[in-house]
């Protein structure tokens, strides 16, 4: 994705979605002085163009058993990654997918409740994906930092 | 304080999850609860700290379509002082403590080739206590939903 420029307005537009994001576009117009079409403008452009998106986060300290799983996978050559890497996308489970270069062809993230639930479900759903070949993976222990407000918008 | 979230705050949070702006009336119905019901768990989910709904930028339209995702392995200091290290560097957005044979899994950000370079083979490497570092490059990136976070 090519870096988009932003205006002094839509970066006034972040700026007070980052304190409320859900803050109506009434509210927000009042307070900057525009119209609420123009608000309403601004944010479509900035969502149209996959330069944001307002989301939900769950705390994951509020989250009871929950193990952060990384998955190094490599794919058979014979088979075609790009019909691996939807296999992936499409478990709700995964939260993140990427090919690479360097150290496996592609890096899963996956959310599990525990070390045997993981197992299970390597097991008996991820195995069984055409051209997974080998899979490693490292348990994730602890969460020094991860900015939730980043991130590469697909849909 | 930690609450328990029953059925229906999970299917608040879903349809949250896909667009954290949509209308208190068009959520109401896709979860089939009246509007107050949904805005007084909105606010209680957001007041006792289990969600944030938060505005994201895209990291490419932010100028920085460079992703690395480097192991890193660590002797003669713990985790945490290496953590504390990287923390100050701003391009990582990621650390996690991981079992495994690495101690470490960071994510590394960039707006080009030469930085990301720097950051991988001088920055990062300086940092007393690295002993080992594997990195890899992402070349698309498919999937990015990560729904949790930890709120400082």
């Amino acid at each position: 994705m090519k870096e988009i420029e932003l205006s002094d307005l839509d970066r006034r537009l972040l700026e007070r979605l980052a304190t409320d994001a859900r803050v109506s576009n009434r509210e927000i117009a009042r307070e900057f002085g525009l119209t609420e079409g123009a608000i309403r403008l601004r944010l479509k452009r900035l969502i149209d163009e996959k330069a944001i998106q307002v989301a939900a986060v769950t705390n994951i300290d509020h989250v009871p058993d929950s193990v952060i799983a990384y998955l190094w996978i490599d794919v058979d050559a014979t088979y075609p990654l790009a019909g691996v890497l939807d296999a992936l996308v499409a478990q709700p489970e995964i939260t993140y997918v990427a090919s690479l270069v360097g150290r496996a062809d592609i890096l899963a993230i996956t959310w599990v409740r525990s070390a045997t639930h993981l197992a299970d479900y390597l097991h008996n759903t991820i195995d069984p994906i055409p051209g997974i070949g080998r899979i490693r993976y490292e348990l994730t222990h602890r969460m020094i930092k991860h900015d939730y407000r980043l991130t590469t918008i697909t849909r | 304080m930690k609450r328990q979230l029953d059925e229906q705050d999970e299917a608040i949070i879903a349809v949250l999850r896909e667009d954290g702006r949509i209308a208190i009336r068009e959520l109401a119905q896709k979860v089939g609860l009246t509007e107050a019901t949904v805005r007084a768990r909105i606010r209680r989910l957001e007041t006792s700290g289990s969600i944030r709904i938060v505005a994201k930028r895209d990291l490419g339209a932010m100028g920085y379509p460079y992703t690395a995702l480097v192991g890193i392995r660590i002797r003669g200091r713990t985790i945490d002082e290496v953590g504390q290290d990287l923390l100050a560097i701003p391009e990582v957005i990621s650390i996690l403590s991981v079992i495994g044979r690495n101690d470490l899994e960071i994510q590394v950000v960039a707006r080009d080739m030469a930085t990301l370079n720097g950051l991988l083979t001088e920055t990062i490497l300086q940092i007393d206590g690295i002993v080992g570092v594997e990195s890899a490059l992402a070349m698309n990136i498919v999937k990015y939903d990560h729904p949790w976070g930890r709120f400082e």
